[in-house]
């Protein structure tokens, strides 16, 4: 619950935030990701992601994102994220960006946790208005599962605690 | 407009989702084994460079009866229990632990009592090896009145004067090699009567494993071991009322 007020409180300051300046200021981006997983029990991430940015300098943006990440159950991932672009826009402007949130559980007998992910890409201008986002880095979900078994002896239940580690690959459009 | 959109939707989402909660629900005479760590819990593991992991360490826990017979397995850690290992450089390390794996008695392709990639322990008994304490909840089925709770626990690469790096295959200090176990398994045992009225039983240190996993022998002198001896603080198996 504390979660949930803490995610109206934000949205409500970036609402007055975004209501003082003019909308050209906003931009939206679209990705998918997979990755390449690091740990044991490993297993391998899909990811689909809906951010909305507030443009602060010419290099800086900070935005909220979220939608789905997919390890051994589906999680709804809601985070803030900061993208700083390291050069001045041009066909190829490469961008540093490190989203940090949490991932509430979408299935039964599961509990979210911790998402963060930083990100070294580059936008590739499409058009004035349409960038495709390439992007390499590292992502971090942690979630915890109710794992069961019966036998003629015993049923067994126990919360396993799972903290994935990826390097994280990711592609989308940013307008 | 957009931006209103985008907010909705994202409240939208967040209240679809569910909150944290104990996923594990105990009701009466369930019982309950909890596993506390103690100060040695996390071991140093070296990756390269001089890096270091903190790593927990590999565990089983089952179930024999008075008589000493394999009964279940009620939980094992994801590496043992899938041949997981990442960085133990091909051994396929049954000096792990022995103990469970003789007393569980299955014998796989390649002669070991350890599971396989291709065989591995069935998944609802096995885990991410838990970085903190933990608890496993185990309701009795049948009829099983006493039976006796046991729990090994090692970590990989945990030498000491005793169990060096150097011990050479057929020493009798030998564990597994550099990418070994070094000090031993340890062994806890708790007897758990549930006509007894007793509520809380305490596991005991029983002893060591076989240091080159080579039979399920449990060695009850312990003196050699340092380090191992701190994995675990505590094992507490309670009924619930």
């Amino acid at each position: 619950m504390k979660t949930k007020i803490g995610i109206l409180i934000l949205t409500l300051a970036v609402t007055t935030a975004w209501g003082q300046t003019t909308a050209d200021r906003f931009s939206y981006a679209a990705t998918v990701g997979t990755g390449i997983a690091m740990d044991s029990p490993s297993k391998t991430p899909f990811t689909g992601h809906l951010l909305g940015y507030y443009k602060v300098s010419s290099r800086w943006a900070v935005g909220l994102g979220t939608g789905l990440a997919v390890y051994e159950k589906t999680l709804l991932p809601v985070f803030a994220t900061a993208k700083f672009r390291i050069a001045k826009p041009r066909l190829f402007t490469p961008y540093l960006e490190c989203g940090v949130g949490y991932s509430f559980a979408l299935s039964k007998n599961t509990n979210g946790g911790i998402y963060w992910s930083p990100t070294l890409g580059t936008e590739v201008a499409l058009s004035p208005h349409l960038k495709l986002l390439v992007g390499l880095g590292y992502e971090f979900q942690a979630l915890e599962r109710l794992k069961t078994h019966q036998d003629n002896y015993f049923s067994t239940a126990f919360q396993e605690h799972l903290s994935h580690n990826a390097i994280a690959l990711k592609v989308g459009v940013a307008f | 407009m957009k931006t209103l959109n985008f907010i909705a939707a994202l409240l939208l989402l967040a209240s679809c989702a569910s909150c944290n909660n104990d996923l594990v629900e105990y009701q009466k005479n369930d019982i309950k084994v909890s596993i506390e760590p103690g100060s040695t819990y996390l071991h140093d593991f070296p990756l390269f460079l001089g890096l270091d992991k903190k790593n927990p360490p590999q565990m089983a826990i089952w179930v024999e009866d008075l008589h000493g017979n394999y009964l279940t397995t009620i939980y094992a850690t994801h590496k043992i229990a899938t041949q997981g290992w990442q960085f133990s450089g091909g051994n396929r390390r049954k000096e792990a632990l022995p103990c469970w794996c003789y007393a569980r008695g299955v014998k796989y392709e390649d002669g070991l009592y350890l599971p396989t990639k291709k065989q591995p322990l069935t998944d609802g008994i096995s885990g991410a090896t838990p970085t903190k304490g933990y608890n496993v909840k185990m309701s009795p089925n049948g009829t099983l009145k006493q039976f006796v709770v046991k729990i090994e626990v090692n970590h990989s690469t945990d030498f000491n004067d005793s169990y060096p790096k150097s011990a050479k295959a057929g020493d009798a200090n030998y564990s597994g090699g550099s990418e070994g176990s070094g000090q031993p398994a340890v062994v806890y045992a708790a007897t758990v009567d549930l006509t007894s009225g007793a509520k809380s039983f305490q596991a005991q240190l029983i002893g060591h494993s076989s240091p080159d996993g080579t039979d399920g022998t449990v060695i009850p002198d312990v003196s050699s071991l340092t380090t191992a001896l701190t994995i675990i603080k505590q094992i507490t198996i309670t009924v619930q009322q």
